[in-house]
């Protein structure tokens, strides 16, 4: 008698410890397992960064409304409200065909500008992929002014301007760095009478201070003899992701708001920068 | 063979097999769905959200009633990517809460006890979005057909109990109450 006792309660003791083991609670029945990657999503908010080019293309299917705006010197003081009076402009759209090539075309009011261009993302970072995003971007620029080149170079081909730039990034957290080599051709210059060519590298940083807000700044090194950029451009500023809008705020010794006007606009002076206050804004459309 | 050693291989033997049982009985009672779908909806003036995930993962105990869900926050899908950006990056900060959980009972009964066949059932526990937990009791029903067990609830959730911020200007964009429903087909493991 006394033996069976013994053993029910062992059984008795047993089960109770056997489902004790599996009784882990249900929240670790899982794991750690992880299943889902997150897909690439962007080191920059917008396609444009500085006075430049971010390395982000725009998304399939995206529709980029680009409003740029970039203002006369603001150290000419309440006069012309500080440059607010003297604004060049651009206006343009950006398209995403696939996730990685967009197109754009634009126009500036500086030179009368009409511009087009495409983009290829090559690589994107990624948590379990690249540690890098890589981009190369192309664009074709048409001064259009009357009575701005001789009779003689007035055609399409010596009008036109090519801009080139192969741009990488990497992002940190809450800080991301870029850096892009950049080229620009010019058929026809009017005082020169003949082609020249800026070759600059980019550099660009990004801190993310808040859910919605960046710092950013840029600077561009030109590494030839040129006649384009009397200084080497830069600006620093900032990203403001609104619902449904980017604002991006600058300010810049620059005015250019293409590849060409960029570095041709930037300006130093003996006596300090001139110093440009711009903004772009862009609005997604989904058509 | 001393009788003692008889005896001590017979406990041993026991404890073994009762250990065994009580093993796999447990186990056989937990249903698993690593695809649960489920979909987040908010009605506004201006404009409807919606978005859509089909890997949320669930366990669930047929004997006791008792359930867990988890889905991660970026797996949602929605029409429009720079929504899914914004809702990650904004609105669920989804770098620092990565996953939504839920860990609770369902209970067939005032009295709580769970019955597998019983249609209506209250889900009672702990619900996590955001990384803020909050006790719910919401509706959910369950349908058994030989092995497999499927279940469906459908229930609102307020932003705001959540930590979930909505920018004044986007209330008629963004509704406050997001309506959440949640379909699971669950089969043994």
């Amino acid at each position: 008698m006394k033996k069976y006792f013994l053993l029910l309660t062992i059984l008795a003791a047993s089960v109770i410890t056997g489902s004790k083991a599996e009784s882990q609670t249900l929240a670790d029945y899982f794991g750690e397992e992880e299943t889902i990657s997150a897909e690439p999503s962007g080191i920059f908010r917008g396609t444009r960064f500085g006075s430049g080019q971010s390395v982000e293309t725009t998304p399939a299917g995206e529709l980029h409304l680009l409003i740029q705006h970039r203002f006369g010197t603001v150290t000419n003081g309440l006069y012309d409200l500080f440059g607010l009076d003297l604004a060049t402009m651009r206006l343009g759209f950006d398209y995403g065909v696939t996730n990685w090539f967009s197109a754009s075309i634009g126009r500036s009011t500086f030179l009368k500008m009409y511009d087009a261009g495409v983009k290829f993302a090559l690589l994107k970072q990624s948590d379990q992929g690249s540690p890098i995003s890589i981009s190369f971007g192309g664009s074709v620029m048409v001064n259009t002014m009357r009575n701005y080149f001789p009779a003689n170079n007035d055609n399409l081909l010596q009008k036109s301007i090519i801009g080139g730039e192969l741009i990488a990034a990497r992002s940190f957290g809450a800080v991301a760095g870029q850096l892009s080599q950049n080229y620009v051709y010019r058929r026809f210059d009017i005082i020169s009478g003949s082609s020249d060519s800026w070759l600059a590298t980019g550099l660009g940083l990004k801190i993310r201070i808040s859910k919605r807000v960046d710092l950013t700044g840029d600077y561009y090194i030109s590494l030839n003899d040129n006649t384009f950029a009397s200084a080497n451009p830069w600006s620093f500023g900032a990203d403001l992701d609104t619902g449904g809008h980017l604002f991006q705020l600058y300010f810049s010794n620059t005015t250019g708001l293409n590849a060409f006007s960029s570095p041709y606009l930037a300006s130093g002076s003996s006596n300090g920068s001139d110093l440009f206050f711009g903004f772009n804004l862009v609005r997604v459309f989904y058509p | 063979m001393s009788l003692k050693r008889t005896i001590s291989r017979k406990i041993l033997l026991v404890s073994f097999l009762g250990f065994l049982m009580a093993s796999s009985l447990f186990s056989q009672a937990l249903l698993e769905d690593r695809n649960v779908e489920i979909r987040i909806f908010s009605e506004a003036p201006l404009e409807n959200i919606e978005a859509l995930t089909n890997t949320g993962r669930s366990v669930f105990n047929k004997a006791t009633g008792e359930v867990f869900f988890e889905v991660s926050i970026i797996s949602f899908d929605f029409d429009k990517k720079l929504m899914k950006r914004h809702f990650n990056e904004q609105y669920m900060e989804s770098d620092k809460f990565p996953k939504a959980t839920f860990t609770g009972y369902l209970k067939s009964s005032p009295t709580g006890s769970f019955n597998l066949f019983a249609e209506e059932f209250v889900a009672e526990g702990d619900l996590t979005i955001h990384g803020i937990t909050r006790k719910v009791k919401e509706k959910a029903r369950l349908r058994v057909d030989n092995n497999k067990v499927s279940g469906y609830a459908s229930f609102k959730v307020k932003t705001a109990d959540y930590g979930i911020k909505i920018p004044s200007i986007l209330t008629r964009n963004i509704a406050e109450e997001i309506e959440l429903t949640i379909n699971v087909n669950y089969k043994e493991k």
